[in-house]
Order: structure tokens, then sequence, then C-alpha cells
């Protein structure tokens, strides 16, 4: 039994390599993408640009204005009027602009100075942290100013230390990194398989299996096996010859649990394929199911917020997309070194879908063939 | 010359009519990706599960920690005494933000010195901790001003915000906030305009991937290898009554987004729907190109999801603007198709711009789509020839 697995999967292997548009488009997906992916960082700019209309012209305001520092601040230009940053705004040149009336400096002694702070609202993460970052230099700089000018108005004051945890930078290289090598995991395990499958029912070659002493469970072990052999080699060398490399993420922890379920995910994953490609009657069916089931599951898996943002329908019907499994272990694992009871859960329902995925393929195969 | 043009077209329009399966993913394929994204891709942070490790447990903290339980940010799950507790929830995603007030908090702030916090958070998603920490800032600031306008006795102004309470104060400084486009910063009217757009590239260029290579599954394609055919004119006549019909898919995609959605819409309908039906025929083209390149229709699928669906959700700015400082970005991003449009989606939704504000994104998608056309078909004609 061994020695047809072995010969099946050598055959599979010889069907790859002549596909030179899947072989690139592999090595493509586990090697720039991933580098481009962890590189570029895909959400709103943390550091706010800011635009200036200083109508005061005093003192007071400059050094107001002077106090917009990076990280959070980059100051982009001093604009002369309204119409100015409306232009700015528009062309997305600038986030938010800091308008500072003429009679600021009059007014500051008196308590009723104000400035205004005008938003971009498309940008809204960047624009709730930055007014919430100038709110509070506004206010210090306030206090600043008495202090300078001596009035007492000591009182208590909160320092809160931020800590981010298992990312202590916050650096959105690991997480660019690491969600792109998940999309890759899940495309190329979920339609490796399905696309040999696909080729042999095409070419005539499945019936030419199905009559040869191979049964129809090694004849799919060995497409599954060929999935999970590919995409194992490739993620080793984009975890360990990328993302670590060249971007520093540490991966020393809990590697061991992390490659046993990343086996089982791509099982998982082969066997999903494989049932698509067994239930549907043709290639154009098939390839149209792997659409609709594909393109959800990438983006709905918790891959780019987590799973809890969902809505209640889609946080439970996320239930049925092996990569959420996979990405709490992932992350569970690789980033917060958690053990293997935190994961457990996961890892038990990944197996009983991945073995229901199978079972099912293997009955319908022997059937139809 | 049109003629052949013409009889090409009727064919694949005839073809095209005659498979239910393909016209009902054209059309229901968008739609389903856009209210699904659009209900699923969510950007503010809210209800984040939040545990306090209250080591103070005085009047004090516990009014601190109601200000976290009002806020519709956190989600303040239960109350703890122990750190090392703490960050094994967040180990185990039990929760994803903690709160640690340390058992002087009380004391301090109540003799009017510095009193400290520190803030806990699951950096997995480095976006949303983030903000939760800039939140969490936030809620204490509020909490503090809250303190000395009970120190003042001006406990009259109820739940004013910001430095109000601070006003009459010699050197306070009020904050006015004024928010344009977007005037609830809800993350669906910045979302949902470039989901608009990225459906427009998915799906067509998904559908258009097959074109060739379906027939040169069944063998059809034998009869286009022998016409007389121009290359050019097999193309386009594959590509214009596809495009036809995705770009009425247009206005069933408007609808969702206006209808459901309530997303702003301040622009031109007009407009949006002549620059779309534009850039469906590019992002065909791509399709089109991808599918004269492959052998089986899996692999198209393969190809299109890694080289247009991912780069367009990555790198279009869907998420955020792209950084100008970034140059790596900004090259990838030009070279995006998806990028042009999203840009044009959200200034014709949300600002009401005209074309002429997007002149260089209008003419950088026209040479896109030249160039892509004129790869599809010297790809097409060179196997032809073989």
């Amino acid at each position: 039994m061994f020695g047809r697995i072995f010969t099946l999967l050598g055959k599979e292997f010889a069907q790859l390599l002549q596909d030179k548009a899947l072989l690139g488009i592999i090595l493509y997906g586990f090697t720039i993408a991933i580098y481009t992916a962890a590189s570029v960082f895909i959400f709103e700019p943390r550091e706010a640009s800011v635009i200036i209309l200083d109508h005061s012209r005093s003192e007071p305001s400059r050094e107001l204005v002077h106090k917009l520092q990076e990280p959070h601040f980059e100051i982009r230009d001093f604009v002369s009027s309204e119409a100015d940053i409306e232009r700015y705004l528009m062309e997305e040149r600038a986030a938010l602009a800091l308008v500072i009336p003429p009679d600021f400096q009059e007014r500051l002694p008196r308590g009723d100075a104000q400035v205004e702070l005008v938003l971009d609202g498309t940008m809204s993460v960047t624009a709730t942290m930055a007014a919430q970052f100038i709110s509070s230099i506004v206010h210090d700089y306030g206090v600043q100013l008495r202090r300078r000018h001596g009035i007492d108005a000591a009182g208590p004051s909160l320092t809160v230390h931020p800590r981010p945890l298992f990312n202590p930078d916050l650096k959105h290289e690991w997480f660019g990194g690491l969600i792109e090598f998940l999309f890759m995991m899940t495309i190329f395990g979920m339609l490796l398989t399905a696309a040999a499958l696909v080729r042999e029912k095409e070419h005539g070659t499945l019936e030419q299996l199905a009559v040869s002493p191979a049964s129809s469970f090694e004849i799919l072990v060995a497409k599954l096996m060929m999935a999970v052999i590919v995409c194992l080699i490739f993620s080793t060398l984009s975890l360990f010859g990328i993302i670590q490399t060249l971007f520093g993420f540490p991966i020393n922890q809990q590697v061991f649990l992390f490659y046993g379920a990343t086996a089982l995910f791509l099982f998982t994953m082969s066997g999903l394929g494989v049932a698509i490609a067994a239930v549907t009657e043709n290639i154009s069916q098939a390839t149209l199911a792997l659409i609709l089931l594909l393109t959800p599951m990438l983006f709905l898996s918790g891959v780019v917020m987590p799973v809890e943002n969902l809505p209640g329908f889609m946080y439970w019907g996320s239930y049925i997309f092996p990569l959420r499994y996979y990405l709490e272990i992932s992350f569970a694992t690789l980033v917060r070194g958690a053990g293997f009871f935190v994961v457990a859960p996961q890892l038990l329902l990944m197996t009983v879908l991945g073995l229901f995925f199978f079972a099912f393929s293997v009955y319908y195969f022997h059937r139809t063939v | 010359m049109f003629k052949r043009l013409w009889a090409v077209i009727l064919k694949e329009t005839r073809e095209f009519v005659r498979d239910p399966l393909y016209v009902s993913l054209v059309v229901i394929g968008p739609i389903l990706m856009l209210v699904m994204f659009g209900y699923g891709m969510d950007m503010d942070v809210e209800e984040l599960h939040m545990v306090a490790v209250d080591h103070d447990n005085s009047e004090y903290s516990r009014e601190l920690l109601e200000k976290f339980q009002h806020d519709n940010t956190f989600l303040l799950q239960e109350t703890i005494y122990s750190t090392a507790q703490a960050e094994e929830m967040l180990k185990a995603a039990e929760a994803r933000f903690a709160l640690v007030i340390p058992p002087d908090f009380g004391s301090k702030i109540s003799r009017g010195e510095q009193a400290e916090l520190e803030a806990l958070a699951e950096a997995t998603y480095t976006t949303q901790a983030q903000t939760a920490l800039g939140y969490a800032e936030a809620i204490a600031q509020q909490y503090l001003d809250q303190i000395w306008r009970r120190r003042g006795g001006e406990g009259s102004g109820g739940e004013s915000s910001g430095e109000s309470w601070l006003r009459g104060l010699p050197f306070s400084i009020g904050l006015q906030h004024n928010v344009w486009f977007n005037p609830d910063l809800e993350s669906k009217n910045y979302l949902i305009p470039g989901l608009y757009a990225i459906v427009l590239t998915y799906f067509p260029a998904v559908i258009a991937s097959f074109m060739f290579v379906r027939e040169r599954e069944t063998g059809t394609d034998l009869n286009y290898l022998a016409s007389t055919a121009q290359p050019w004119e097999i193309v386009f006549g594959k590509a214009i009554p596809y495009g036809l019909v995705v770009s009425l898919v247009q206005f069933v995609l408007a609808a969702i987004a206006l209808g459901i959605f309530q997303v702003r819409f301040q622009g031109s309908l007009l407009l949006l729907f002549l620059a779309g039906t534009f850039y469906i025929f590019c992002t065909i083209g791509l399709g089109l190109f991808i599918s004269v390149l492959c052998r089986t229709q899996i692999s198209a699928l393969i190809i299109t999801v890694v080289a247009v669906l991912l780069p367009s959700f990555m790198y279009s700015g869907l998420y955020g603007p792209v950084a100008p400082d970034e140059p790596l970005a900004l090259a990838i991003s030009h070279l995006v198709p998806a990028y042009y449009f999203v840009t044009i989606c959200r200034g014709i939704f949300l600002k009401g711009l005209g074309l002429t504000y997007y002149a260089f994104e209008v003419a950088a998608l026209f040479v896109l789509t030249l160039f892509i056309y004129g790869v599809a078909i010297s790809a097409f004609s060179k196997r032809r020839k073989k």
C-alpha cells in the first residue's frame, strides 16, 4: 500500500512540475508576496499629516504648533486660508488641519481661547487618534502656561503606561507578513489538490487511475500528501527565510505545535477542496463553488480584524472556515507563545472538520469513479 | 473588420447567455461579496474584550472602571486581582485588553498627586492594539477631568465634553472638533466605497480568467486558433458582451451601498457608472491575460486570487490611504489598478469630486488598460502561432 502511495506521489509531483504558471505563482506567493505584505503598512498611517492655519501668528500660537511633533504628527504645510484647508483635505495631502483664530493670544489669559481642529473623517482611525493626541497636547500646554505664570492649579494627574504584549514595538511587519502567509496557505492548501484532481478528470486519466490496482483511498492520500508537502516546504521557506530573517519575527515558541497544526490544517483544506471537486458535476461548477467558499473565508476568518468584530450571524458562520481555527492557532502559538491547552478546542474542531471532508471525498470519489 | 468583431461578439454573447452558471456568478458573486464584506469588515474598534486588574479596589478605581464600562470601545468582562492572570488571559485571547490599577491609585488621586495606570494590549492585531491604547488614554483623561471638575466644585456642567469645565481658568484652551466628509467617523463610509471598487475588480477578472482556459479545456479553442479573426477581435469580442453584463450589475451594487449600508453619497451617479464601466473593461482585460497563460481553470483561479484579489485588498488603500513616504508601498499600489479606482470611488462617494480632480488616476487607468490589452492580445497571438 505504501509503495503504491509513494509511486502515486511521484506522479503527482511530476504533474505539478509541468504546470509552469502554477509553479511560478507558488514561488511568488510564498516569497515576494510575503515580503511586500510585510514591508507595506496597509492601514491608515499612524502619523497624521497636519496643516496649520495660524491667524494669530503670535508667540503662544507658534509654541503650540511646535508641540505637534513626530511620531504622532507631521506638519505638512502652513497655509493661509480656509480654501487651502479644503484643497489639502480634498486631495488627501493632509488628514487634519489646526486653525488658530486671530484673537488667540489676547484670549489666553482670560481663559476662553479656542482652537479649531478640522479632521478628514474618511480616515476615521487617524482622525480619532489625532484628535485624542491634540486634545492632550492642548491641555498640557495650558497647564504649562499656568505654571509659567505662577498660577496655582495643582491637582492630580494621571499617566497611562501603554504596554503592548507579544509585539512590544507594535511592528506591523509581523502582522502583515503573517496574514499574507495565512492567505497563501489557505489558497494553495485548498486549491492544489483540487487542481490536481480536476486535471485528471478533464484529461480522462482519472478512469485510468480507477482501474489501476490503487484504491480511491490511496489515490486521494497521494494527492493530499502532495499539497501538504509542497505547502510545508514553502511555508518553512517563508516563515524562517523571510518573516524571521528579514523582519526579525522571533520563531522560537511552540514551533512543533504550530507545525502539527499546519499539517492538520493543510489536510483539512485539501480535503475541503477535494470534497468540492468530488460533489460537483464538472470543472466549471467546481471552480465556481471554490470561489464562493474561498473568497469569504479569506477575509472573514479574522485576518484583518479579530473574529469578535464580525456581526453575530457571521461570527457563527465563520466556524465552518478551517482558516479561522488555523489563524487562532497560529497567532496563539507563534505570536503569543500559548501552549497546547489554549489551542486544544481549535485543534479538535479542525480535526473533526478534516476527517469529515476526507471521509466524504473518499466516499464520493469511490462512487463516482 | 468590424463585421468579424461583431460576429465574435454575437457568438460569445450566445455562449455566455446559454451558460446559466456563469451568468449567475457574474450577477450574484459581486452582490454577495459586497453584502458579506460590507457587514463583516468593520474596522471600528468596538466592544473590545477587556479585563481589569484592580489592585486598589477603592472608590476611585471603581469609578474609573465605570468609565470604561460605559464606553462603547471596551467590554469590561471581569475584574480580577492578579496581573499575571491578566497576562495569561491575553495570551489565550480570552481578552484583548487589560487595565492594571496599582494599589496606591485612589490615595494618590485624592491627595492630588500623580497617579499611574498600566494598559496591556494583546498586540497581534497591531492597529487594533494601538487604537485601544489610544482610547484607554483618552478615557483616563476624561476621568481626570471629572475629578478636577469635582474639586473645582463645578459639578453643574454635567457630562460636558473635553476641557470646557476649565473655561474661565486662565490659560485654558478650548478645542473644537470639526469633522469633514464623514462626520460620525464610521469606518463603513470609507470601507464600502472601497469594497465597491474591489468587487468590481475581482469578479470581472476571475470570470474573464476562465474564458480562454474553458475553451482550452473543452477543446473548442481550436475553432479560434484556426479562424480568420484577428487576435484583437477575439479578445475584444470576448470582453465586450461580458463587460456590458457586468456594467449592469453596477446599478445593483450602488443600490446596495446606498440603500442597505446607507453610505454617504456626495457625487454624481452617472460619473460613478461611467468610470466603473471603463474600469470593468480594465479588470476583464487582466482576467483575459491570465486566461491566455493558464492551462486549467483552477490554476487561473489561483493566479487571479494571488495576483489580483490579494494585491487589490492589500495595496489599493482600502483600509487607509497609502503612506506617501513609503516608496515601496507607492510603487506597488501604482501598479494595482484597484488603487486608482478605489481613490476615484471614495472621492465620488464621500467628497463629491468630479473626474477632473482625478485626472491623474483616470489617465493612469487608461494607460494600464491599454497595456493590459496589449499584452493579452500579443500573448494570444503568440499562442496561436504555435
